[in-house]
């Protein structure tokens, strides 16, 4: 048993994986562990939401869920490296059109060059003008 | 961030001037490229999305932006003053770009790759940079925005490909609204 660490927006956990050749195999609590979702016998679970598994997929094998697989079920983009032990699970296109479509301006909280935090929403009640620049 | 700290103090903005050096803001609005502007009111709503403009006329005009800054800073006073309405949802949505599939594979690519970088893995963190790059080639948040990281110069021969390419590919360079 390998450990490998999974990237999720501001998270990082490192967790025990099967590394198969080309799979990242993982088990149950690290599933949960790793991106809070539970193997259930109606299928992954998360809070409200439970995703049926899809019969004959492959996807759990011995109780141990493919990584890849399991994006692919969720339809979000996974960033993988098996050298570096390490994979991100971004979020799907879908997703991040109904947010701005939606037309509520994504929340956010940013240091100034002091450190200072200061959250989006903070300034709710004045009109914003964001702004994105760079020095490259 | 040691780039942007000198230009921060010299203009010793009087408005919040922030730090992002994860790329937040360009994941969670779909910017591919700086500057970018977005009007929100005092909702929370995006009332004009991803626009573009420089403080300066001449930079509008050499960026062959439509608008001249001066006409785009009066559109916003008339919007802050009440004297002139934003478009109604329909049309900002209308007006918004959304992002592809590989789009959003590349900015999972990138955030691999800076995660890589701040674990102090730069072969491993290019590689990831450079995949990001190959998925979203229009986006200059990604492209541009990782020469540093990637030990390219983002001012000088790095920069001169990037605008090559984007002639002979003849896409976009800038994205300004239709206005």
């Amino acid at each position: 048993m390998s450990t490998f660490t999974l990237l999720e927006q501001d998270r990082a956990t490192t967790v025990p994986a099967s590394l198969e050749a080309d799979r990242v195999r993982l088990s149950p609590e690290a599933l949960e562990e790793g991106l809070g979702w539970q193997l259930k016998p109606e299928g992954f679970c998360r809070g409200d939401t439970c995703i049926p598994l899809p019969p004959g997929s492959g996807l759990v094998n011995d109780g141990r869920t493919d990584l890849r697989a399991f994006a692919g079920l969720l339809g979000r983009p996974l960033a993988l490296d098996r050298e570096e032990s390490v994979a991100c699970l971004g979020t799907a296109a879908g997703e991040r059109s109904a947010m701005l479509s939606s037309l509520k301006a994504p929340d956010f909280t940013l240091p100034d060059s002091t450190g200072k935090m200061h959250r989006l929403s903070d300034h709710r009640g004045r009109k914003i003008l964001l702004n994105a620049w760079g020095s490259w | 961030m040691k780039e942007a700290l000198p230009w921060i103090r010299k203009a010793a903005p009087t408005h919040p001037c922030l730090l992002d050096t994860g790329q937040v803001v360009a994941e969670l609005y779909h910017m591919t490229n700086v500057p970018t502007v977005v009007w929100i009111d005092e909702e929370g709503q995006i009332v004009r999305p991803n626009d573009v403009t420089f403080t300066r006329d001449e930079a509008n005009k050499a960026a062959r932006l439509s608008q001249t800054a001066t006409e785009f800073m009066n559109q916003v006073r008339g919007w802050v003053h009440g004297t002139s309405r934003p478009a109604e949802a329909d049309i900002v949505r209308t007006q918004q770009k959304l992002p592809t599939a590989a789009e959003q594979l590349a900015r999972t690519h990138l955030a691999l790759g800076l995660w890589l970088h701040r674990q102090d893995r730069p072969a491993a963190a290019g590689r990831h940079l450079e995949k990001a790059g190959i998925l979203a080639p229009h986006d200059l948040t990604i492209r541009r925005g990782t020469m540093t990281l990637q030990g390219k110069n983002p001012m000088g021969d790095g920069f001169i490909e990037l605008i090559k390419e984007a002639q002979r590919g003849d896409w976009q360079w800038y994205q300004p609204l239709n206005h």
